[in-house]
């Protein structure tokens, strides 16, 4: 297939696959828990450390990572050490970072251009340090998801009952939103930041739509993820459309989808 | 005589409970009661660590890590499209011993189900929690709670929802469960009703405790 003669689209691919994985597995944790925001705030701080890398001059998805860590741990000390409000926190998180970027962009505007490639994902963005980068990180997920499952399933379900069974549960919902935080940044490269929320959250709600348990439902949601990260970056290649935003439609056409399905079932 | 597993001294909790003492000793059937806003919930969470005291001392005089079994007031209002089973929830009983891939020995797998058999959901272990009665999800509560073979069961208001009928089968499996396992059970409610003939001490509290 010509598709697989460019070696940029064979990165993209193992790179889509891996975050679609990634995104599947985490975000099912995340819309249950109610904090659909999350990403989507992750995302512009995330842009603010892309930012912060392109005027040092040094690689964008470190700094992303690192700023993006930050901010998660910070949410979730906010939230769950001072009890604010979480969607409240997150507009103000998500704002100010975009605030910030803004001024370092307009401060040495010799990089709008590139800026824009995180905005809405570019695939041929996706380099040999970026695939590096994903495959420690889907390692080291797939380890937390092992070791935690049972935990985090719990703690979504009643974080209450999760205390009472001597679950560490501060402790948890901070590697977890840590780990939100490095799956947005080293994300938004190939996905983008302002549609890293749809591919995180749509594949997910299109699965609890048909109603199954959770391991069913985190299969469905991975498997729903998978086709619309390849259907998208297959069409993106024939048709010369973004990458990023026939990704998001793919997932909206299986939402939609997945949405008559069930009411048929009813 | 019993041993003494639980003694509270002097708990204050912000403007909500003042100067709370108590003892409770193994085998002991306590009902909480008090009327609501009273603080009987702050009580329990407090018993169990979800809140922190702002004086006073809980100490335990035996390791009742994985050996408490709760049901919370808010369990059942769970969020309508959680996605799991009821097998699932059950499972998580096990959520301190087990990762993902371990598997239950064949003893919890039997007790599972001798206890799913008894509370009369062995036939909703595949059906989603949220798509449940009430009452179908306060049994799978309890039996969840009692998966770990709990030596102190706290139950927080877990009649509400339940009509006469299964209020009185479930409480007379509490009494079962607390006559034969030598099970402490902490039951919180605002009205003794049935409970009254099975229990061996009461508290009420109103801020104080009585």
């Amino acid at each position: 297939m010509e598709i697989f003669q460019y070696e940029f689209m064979i990165n993209a691919f193992i790179a889509g696959i891996l975050i679609a994985i990634l995104t599947s597995t985490l975000s099912l944790f995340v819309v249950v828990k109610r904090y659909a925001m999350l990403s989507d705030a992750l995302a512009h701080i995330s842009l603010l450390g892309v930012a912060i890398g392109f005027l040092f001059q040094v690689s964008t998805i470190v700094t992303a990572v690192i700023v993006s860590i930050i901010a998660s741990v910070m949410i979730e000390y906010l939230r769950s050490y001072k009890k604010l409000y979480s969607d409240s926190m997150l507009s103000i998180f998500l704002s100010s970072a975009l605030a910030v970027s803004v001024i370092i962009v307009s401060l040495s505007n010799s990089f709008n251009s590139s800026l824009f490639d995180y905005l809405f994902g570019s695939i041929v963005a996706v380099t040999s340090e970026d695939i590096f980068m994903i495959i420690l990180f889907f390692i080291l997920t797939i380890i937390f998801i092992i070791v935690y499952y049972q935990k985090l399933l719990l703690i979504c379900f009643n974080e209450e009952l999760a205390i009472s069974s001597g679950v560490n549960v501060k402790l948890i919902n901070l590697l977890f939103t840590a780990l939100i935080g490095t799956l947005v940044a080293i994300s938004i490269k190939i996905i983008g930041a302002l549609l890293i929320g749809a591919i995180m959250i749509i594949p997910v709600v299109s699965a609890i739509c048909l109603k199954k348990g959770f391991k069913t439902t985190w299969i469905l949601s991975t498997i729903f993820s998978v086709l619309g990260v390849i259907t998208g970056l297959v069409l993106s290649f024939y048709v010369s459309i973004p990458s990023g935003a026939t990704i998001v439609i793919i997932l909206l056409l299986i939402f939609i989808f997945t949405l008559i399905i069930s009411k048929k079932t009813r | 005589m019993n041993e003494k597993i639980i003694e509270v001294c002097n708990l204050n909790f912000e403007n909500v409970l003042t100067n709370i003492s108590l003892e409770i000793f193994k085998g002991d059937f306590i009902a909480i009661l008090g009327p609501n806003g009273g603080g009987k919930t702050t009580f329990v969470k407090l018993l169990l660590n979800i809140l922190k005291q702002n004086a006073g001392e809980i100490k335990f005089y035996e390791d009742l890590k994985n050996k408490i079994g709760y049901i919370p007031q808010s369990a059942t209002t769970v969020d309508t499209v959680f996605p799991a089973t009821v097998d699932e929830i059950i499972r998580t009983a096990f959520s301190n011993k087990r990762f993902f891939f371990g598997k239950l020995s064949l003893e919890e797998k039997n007790y599972l189900d001798f206890l799913m058999q008894n509370f009369q959901i062995i036939d909703l272990k595949s059906k989603l929690f949220v798509e449940l009665s009430g009452g179908q999800k306060q049994r799978v509560l309890i039996v969840r709670a009692l998966a770990n073979k709990p030596k102190l069961l706290i139950l927080d208001e877990p009649d509400i929802g339940l009509d006469t009928v299964s209020q009185t089968k479930f409480i007379e499996k509490l009494n079962i469960i607390n006559k034969e396992n030598k099970t402490t059970i902490i039951f919180v409610t605002h009205h003794l009703g049935i409970i009254e003939k099975y229990i061996t001490k009461k508290f009420y509290i109103n801020g104080v405790l009585n």
